[in-house]
């Protein structure tokens, strides 16, 4: 096994210089003036400052130089300096990151405890009208747009109960004068979370339930699942013991795929809801042109989509031993 | 003529009702008992036919402005209300949704083309193309959707406004075709070590032949149940690159770029009639899509007869 992950990690290493190379290509043609966003819009810099700046940012020389100036860096842990934010972007990204892992797991675990129970009550009464309706409500939640469906939150729900933030992680008074305990700020965070999770969680809940309906389908009507029934076993043990146990192999995978994604974003859901995380920065870096945090934050989400793919193959084969992984 | 007295002759004079059906007649069968996917396809169709002739109906013109009648409220004269400019909200609602099903309907051929070809040539010849297709599709693959989408289409910022929905359509497409790519790809390789394949080199067929006579029938299924779902997320997609503005620009109208309204405070607050709609009829055809090709997956799979 240790073998397998070795070789696919090494595999995986052309495929990331490519991805760098796009990602590279294509902030550098990315519209706008690196040289004026780094001094500031409307700064009246003299063409001899311009000069400067160009000279240190690196920018005087041929693309494949700083491709290969700019590797070096990352290689060796150095992201560059957000233009922007005036801070090392590696510093950036650790402080971001955690929000939109907080507020991916949370809804990631809010879904699973919704959507396992549902997915196996759907198989058991295939065809029931419960069924039909948490079929079209998992539906739902794969063709709601996520945005829209945090707009629809923010206008029916946000607008009209008082309480209950609409955008931001903490309350902007508690932050700047500082929390009273730890419990007031873990309140103050929780309540900013609930809408932002809702929407997540209901797209995470579709999509899992779904697996798990379908997988507990295909499974419930094997032999040995007959064969339990036939030793008399109660149908509790038979459905949570038997079978759910062999229905879990396709929710592992699509769990191995899912892992790294929690550190990765959800772009617009997270511009709705102005939380502070990986995505909302990449669009402000992208709308602000500042070329080093966006590739940063490119090369990063690249490289946990890497992470996913490997460690959906590997959990497959480590929960399914019917799989075998040529090493 | 003589070919016209034979006929008769060599007939079979079996009049006996033996229906020999077809696997198309099958699935379209199987699709017409699945109630929920009939209601998605019906409800499809009612959407197209809306969004062809609604605005055609209507007796309005892209350029009527009215300029002192803005941001009004749903009445009888405007159904929707009238947006910042004093445009009729329903025309605009219908206009964007051609928009917005014509870009999914684009980014679901490109991909089906694009997956077709890199997976069937890929599955077919195998050995070294097979290994260099897979590979540029494992980069394809691993590049960050959304996160890349946005990035490319802010650097695309040359093309004229008026284009800007091809762009959209072009980049869905063009990233979102190894997954395809990778299903096909695995059918081809199963098919070609079955014995109608042996036949078919047995028999001396041509490459082209063999491709397009024997091996792309097997693996149409799900191709057509690949494009629908496809087509779905490409909808989806469109509508949150254009909320972003980072998609299909004003003046043109898209469901993505409608519900980018709502980014205005005020307009979000006081004229919901302005975006909401976009965000409904969006979700409704996304789900419609999405029941139809649920429908063709269990009407086109073997296992499930009823």
């Amino acid at each position: 096994m240790l073998k397998y992950i070795c070789k696919r990690l090494l595999a995986s290493i052309p495929v990331l210089i490519v991805i760098s190379m796009i990602i590279f290509g294509v902030v550098k043609a990315m519209p706008g003036d690196e040289v004026t966003a780094y001094l500031g819009p409307g700064s009246k810099a003299t063409a001899e400052i311009k000069e400067e700046a160009r000279e240190k940012l690196g920018l005087n020389k041929s693309i494949p130089e700083q491709y290969v100036l700019w590797v070096g860096r990352v290689v060796t842990g150095d992201l560059g300096t957000s233009v922007a934010l005036k801070k090392p972007v590696g510093q950036i990204i650790s402080d971001y990151v955690w929000n939109t892992f907080l507020l991916n797991a949370v809804s990631l675990v809010v879904a699973l405890i919704f959507a396992i129970p549902i997915g196996i009550r759907q198989a058991v009464k295939k065809g029931s009208l419960e069924d039909n309706f948490w079929t079209v409500f998992s539906l739902m939640g794969i063709s709601v747009p996520t945005f829209f469906f945090g707009l629809l939150l923010i206008f029916f729900i946000g607008q009209n109960v008082s309480w209950l933030p609409i955008s931001g992680m903490r309350d902007t008074m508690l932050a700047s004068f500082g929390y009273d305990s730890i419990f007031q700020e873990i309140g103050d965070v929780a309540v900013h979370m609930i809408l932002p999770t809702i929407v997540l969680a209901f797209g995470s809940f579709a999509t899992f339930s779904r697996y798990v309906r379908n997988s507990m389908v295909e499974v419930i009507n094997m032999d040995y699942v007959r064969t339990a029934r036939a030793k008399g076993l109660k149908e509790k043990t038979i459905i949570y013991k038997h079978a759910f146990k062999n229905a879990l192999i396709p929710l592992v995978t699509l769990l191995g795929l899912y892992i790294p994604s929690l550190f990765s974003g959800a772009v617009i859901l997270e511009t709705v809801f102005v939380w502070p995380g990986i995505g909302k920065i990449l669009i402000d870096a992208i709308n602000q042109r500042d070329s080093s945090l966006v590739n940063a934050c490119l090369l990063f989400s690249a490289v946990l989509m890497i992470l996913g793919n490997l460690l959906s193959d590997v959990c497959y084969s480590v929960v399914d031993p019917r799989v075998k992984v040529d090493g | 003529m003589e070919d016209n007295k034979k006929k008769p002759a060599s007939a079979p004079v079996t009049e006996e009702k033996i229906e020999s059906v077809g696997p198309w007649t099958i699935a379209w069968r199987k699709f017409r008992a699945n109630r929920v996917a009939m209601i998605g396809l019906i409800v499809f169709v009612l959407i197209i036919l809306a969004v062809l002739f609604v605005p055609m109906m209507m007796g309005i013109n892209v350029t009527d402005y009215e300029l002192n009648n803005m941001n009004a409220a749903p009445s009888s004269a405007h159904w929707l209300g009238t947006d910042a400019q004093g445009r009729d909200c329903l025309y605009r609602l219908f206009l964007g949704g051609r928009i917005s099903i014509m870009v999914g309907l684009i980014a679901a051929i490109l991909t089906v083309v694009l997956g077709c070809l890199v997976g069937g040539i890929a599955g077919y010849y195998g050995g070294l193309v097979d290994n260099l297709l897979m590979r540029f599709s494992e980069i394809v693959y691993s590049l960050p959707f959304t996160p890349m989408i946005i990035a490319i289409a802010s650097v695309m910022l040359w093309v004229p406004q008026n284009q800007k929905m091809y762009t959209v359509a072009f980049l869905i497409g063009a990233l979102s075709w190894p997954g395809l790519a990778r299903l096909v790809r695995g059918q081809i390789l199963t098919l070609r070590e079955q014995e109608f394949m042996q036949a078919c080199e047995a028999l001396g067929f041509s490459d082209f032949s063999k491709i397009t006579k024997h091996l792309l029938p097997n693996v149409i299924s799900l191709v057509i149940v690949n494009a629908t779902l496809q087509m779905a997320s490409a909808v989806l997609t469109e509508a949150g690159l254009s909320f972003l503005g980072m998609g299909v620009m004003a003046p043109t109208p898209s469901w993505g770029n409608l519900m980018n309204l709502a980014r205005n405070g005020q307009v979000f607050k006081n004229y919901p009639w302005q975006w909401l709609p976009a965000g409904i009829m969006c979700l409704l055809t996304v789900v419609s899509i999405n029941l139809i090709g649920e429908g063709l997956r269990d009407a086109f799979d073997p296992k499930e007869i009823q």
